[in-house]
């Protein structure tokens, strides 16, 4: 159903990235968005939209959207498609997919999703019933290597800290910038709490600004963050500033970790990181002595680096020492019973049968134990050549961007070792070009949703345009290879279409699908789970069953590097940094980029200058270059010719590159194999390279 | 006269307001035109921080660039809001001249960009789309 009918005002939800922002759409009598304003909506929403969401009409009805079904007709890579009938596309992927478990095996199918995470549970429903347990995902790169920090310290469902802004007293906010990066709803919580008198610990190497809000900058060299925060831990211990009650009651491997971070004093953390001693110990002393304190991080940025699970580890122990988790204006604070979604994205797993023949769990014994639902897909260039464990024929992709992973052009070369590619997506993307089959997907605001907000009410938010072209859902898309291979989707195969997946979302609601379209400004659950307290977050599912300050886990894996402690393994030591002496931080947040995703939108593009390299006035001095001009970046295994931007934001002796950029993407000059042993996450944010005047040497 | 204020301690350079200007303003999507809202680098002399703010239009009271103008491209309307007319604009960039603050700005065919103050939707009630659009509250309509 859709609000299509007459022109005026309709709700969407912004699917830019995965903030959920409530828009309004101003429609014509045609049904075609005139224009884009942020739905004004107190508590939740106040108008106010990030610079990516107010180009979101620019981003909806972009050229390159995929409007049909195609078929490849030129060489592959070539981009040479014409357009077919959903029924021939639908029924030639289904006989590809029959095709290669009948001849070689089930798991010689790969499927992929990017970054959407609403139909996750599905597409693993989905491998499961064909029978193949090669599944994975854009976390391959993103969050999970996070998770699986978390989940080694707290257990399994405990994914990213969440801190409790509206009641701590202070803020560690470790490589975040919430003011260019995530929902606008997230700077504002920052700002509140900044405003609040909330004391702020940024830790970022740059200068942003969040870091400007706070009252101490830590500026480590990127990578080195687990020595900063063994420093820390030190210092807690050392002044007497942590919590013994709770080390005693909710802890384990206590004595372990004490002695190795007495091998941190400040001093040499100062010598690893660059932060002077005196920040170093100011920052443990105003983190542990304002209780309540609570941790902020990201996503990615600790976790790209080779040291990144065990470095954010580290960080995260800092919350145990000081009893910040589980507890209010902590993290993982006590509150009120959300309502549940089924198998809606968080909190469902579907074990996967056969996962013990994967692609991925002999070289990443962690992430089988930690991530069971998915392979990690970061040697993907390889499985698709036929070096992994089983080769693989065929791929079924929802929105893949090889792009996001270092050596693209390996990961293109490797295309043509498929049989069969099918990609479904919004748009003609680089990936897409190297598809035998493209299938046209419905953006957020093509389908209808279901909205949590806040602790206590469910929104059915329909559909403001119809999708465009022949754009379909891609549980329609599930669903119609799932009926042509002879099975159905969900629990007891019931989820035909996307109706039925929302009718699904909502079975432990006690609501049905028809009360919440009459009533759209919301409607509280008839069901919802109790309100959790400490003690229920403290009754943590690990190993031992209390929180890990050696995990049971990694240590159980008696792989190289999978130490139960967070032991610091420092990157320079495995990078030629006579050759490459500048270290290269890639992906750090400009508001207007968003990956590969915005690029292709000319009024967020025309803001400035990109791809650039951007450069301390004081390295590019030293280096005699200026700004504007044209530069040589280069590291161990490529180079790109890059305009520079004179930056005195970057730490100095670090350049940083946004990602992304097709031909001129940095990813193609990041070694496959950089990666952290545990997590497989490349070590975007601490790399090495040079930097030369274009045309002549380096002074 | 009233304008848009951006206060430059909240401001988080998150350039929101640039591109929301363009969506209240400019109906085509297939290019990348000026925005009437101009975003600047500035460096933090505390930190060396660079991040944007932004600025439009002051709307003076006695305008410099109303008096310049010899083509009617820029009027007063009745909120005392003054208005780019591009039609009539004839390039001559007197205006710019005129203008104390770096005001007016000239897109690919040389016409006239500036901020109109939103001034159709503030004769409806409504605020400047700038003024909803931004996260940080950074800016207001003054009086």
């Amino acid at each position: 159903m859709s609000q299509k009918s007459a022109p005026g005002v309709r709700r969407g939800i912004c699917g830019l990235c995965g903030g959920t922002c409530l828009v309004d759409l101003h429609c014509d009598e045609t049904g075609t968005i005139t224009k884009v304003e942020g739905a004004k909506e107190p508590p939740f929403s106040s108008g106010a939209l990030c610079v990516k969401g107010a180009a979101l009409r620019q981003a909806t009805y972009h050229p390159d959207r995929l409007l049909y079904p195609m078929k490849r007709v030129g060489p592959r890579g070539s981009g040479e498609f014409v357009r077919i009938s959903w029924d021939e596309a639908l029924d030639t992927a289904a006989e590809q997919l029959r095709r290669s478990r009948d001849r070689y095996g089930a798991k010689s199918t790969l499927l992929y999703v990017g970054h959407p995470k609403w139909f996750r549970t599905y597409l693993n429903d989905f491998a499961n019933q064909y029978g193949t347990p090669n599944v994975g995902t854009e976390s391959s790169s993103c969050a999970y290597a996070l998770m699986m920090a978390s989940q080694s310290c707290f257990g399994r469902g405990v994914r990213m800290p969440q801190p409790d802004l509206a009641h701590c007293k202070t803020l560690l906010i470790w490589g975040v910038n919430p003011l260019h990066s995530g929902a606008p709803d997230r700077a504002k919580a920052y700002l509140k709490a900044v405003e609040r008198g909330v004391k702020v610990i940024a830790v970022d190497p740059r200068c942003t600004p969040t870091t400007e809000r706070a009252a101490l900058h830590l500026r480590p060299i990127p990578g080195t963050d687990g020595a900063l925060a063994l420093a820390m831990a030190n210092v807690i211990l050392a002044e007497d500033l942590w919590d013994h009650e709770y080390v005693e009651q909710y802890t384990t491997g206590f004595e372990a970790y004490r002695e190795y971070v007495q091998t941190f004093p400040p001093e040499r953390a100062e010598a690893i990181t660059g932060v002077p001693a005196a920040d170093i110990i100011a920052a443990a002393r105003l983190f542990a002595q304002d209780a309540p304190n609570a941790l902020q991080m990201s996503a990615s940025p600790v976790v790209h680096n080779i040291n990144g699970v065990q470095n954010s580890r580290a960080i995260l122990m800092l919350a145990v020492l000081t009893g910040s988790f589980g507890r209010p204006g902590g993290i993982q604070a006590p509150g009120p019973g959300r309502p549940m979604l089924k198998w809606d994205f968080m909190g469902t797993r579907l074990p996967r049968p056969l996962a013990d023949e994967d692609l991925s769990h002999t070289q990443f014994p962690a992430w089988a134990q930690l991530t069971p639902q998915e392979i990690q897909v970061i040697r993907i260039a390889d499985y698709l050549e036929g070096k992994g464990d089983s080769p693989i024929y065929t791929l079924l992709s929802f929105g893949m961007n090889h792009h996001m992973w270092p050596r693209p052009d390996h990961i293109e070369k490797a295309f043509s070792s498929l049989d069969f590619f099918i990609n479904a997506d919004l748009y003609r993307t680089p990936t897409s070009e190297y598809a035998d089959l493209l299938l046209p997907v419905c953006s957020s605001l093509e389908r209808e949703q279901i909205l949590v907000q806040g602790p206590g009410l469910l929104r059915d938010v329909e559909a403001p345009i119809a999708p465009l072209g022949e754009a379909r859902t891609d549980i329609d898309i599930l669903a119609g290879l799932a009926q042509r291979l002879g099975f159905s989707l969900g629990d007891g195969g019931t989820v035909h279409s996307y109706e039925d997946y929302l009718r699904t979302l909502l079975e432990p609601t006690g609501r049905t699908l028809e009360e919440l379209r009459a009533h759209p400004e919301g409607l509280p659950p008839a069901h919802t789970p109790p309100a959790r307290t400490s003690e229920d977050i403290l009754n943590v599912h690990t190993p031992s069953g209390k929180i890990e300050f050696v995990s049971g886990v990694l240590e159980a894996c008696g792989a190289p590097f999978h130490e139960g402690l967070p032991v610091y393994h420092d990157f320079r030591e495995t990078l030629p940094l006579e050759e490459y002496p500048l270290l290269l931080s890639t992906g750090c947040r400009k508001p207007q980029l968003f990956h590969s995703r915005t690029y292709r939108l000319p009024w967020l593009r025309a803001l400035e200058p990109a791809p650039v390299v951007d450069v301390h006035p004081e390295d590019a001095q030293r280096l005699g270059l200026k700004d504007g001009e044209m530069a040589v970046l280069s590291t161990p295994v490529g180079s790109l010719e890059l305009p520079v931007n004179l930056d005195s934001s970057c730490l100095p002796g670090v350049v940083n590159v946004y990602h992304g950029a097709g031909d001129l993407d940095v990813n193609l000059l990041v070694d496959e194999t950089y990666l952290d042993p545990i997590s497989g996450f490349p070590g975007y944010k601490s790399y090495c390279c040079k930097l030369e005047k274009k045309g002549g040497a380096a002074q | 006269m009233s304008h848009v204020i951006c206060d430059k301690e909240r401001c988080t350079g998150c350039l929101a307001c640039v591109v929301a200007c363009l969506e209240e303003h400019h109906a085509a999507l297939g290019d990348a035109p000026l925005s009437p809202r101009i975003h600047e680098k500035r460096t933090s002399p505390r930190t060396g921080m660079v991040c944007y703010t932004t600025r439009s239009c002051l709307h003076c009271a006695d305008a410099p660039c109303l008096s310049a103008c010899p083509a009617g491209a820029l009027v007063r309307d009745e909120l005392g809001f003054v208005l780019p007319v591009r039609e009539n604009c004839v390039g001559c960039r007197r205006c710019a001249q005129a203008c104390p603050h770096g005001v007016p700005r000239f897109d690919g065919e040389g016409k006239l960009v500036k901020c109109d103050g939103c001034a159709d939707r503030v004769a409806r009630g409504l605020e400047p789309a700038c003024v909803r659009v931004c996260a940080a509250g950074a800016l207001r309509l003054s009086d």
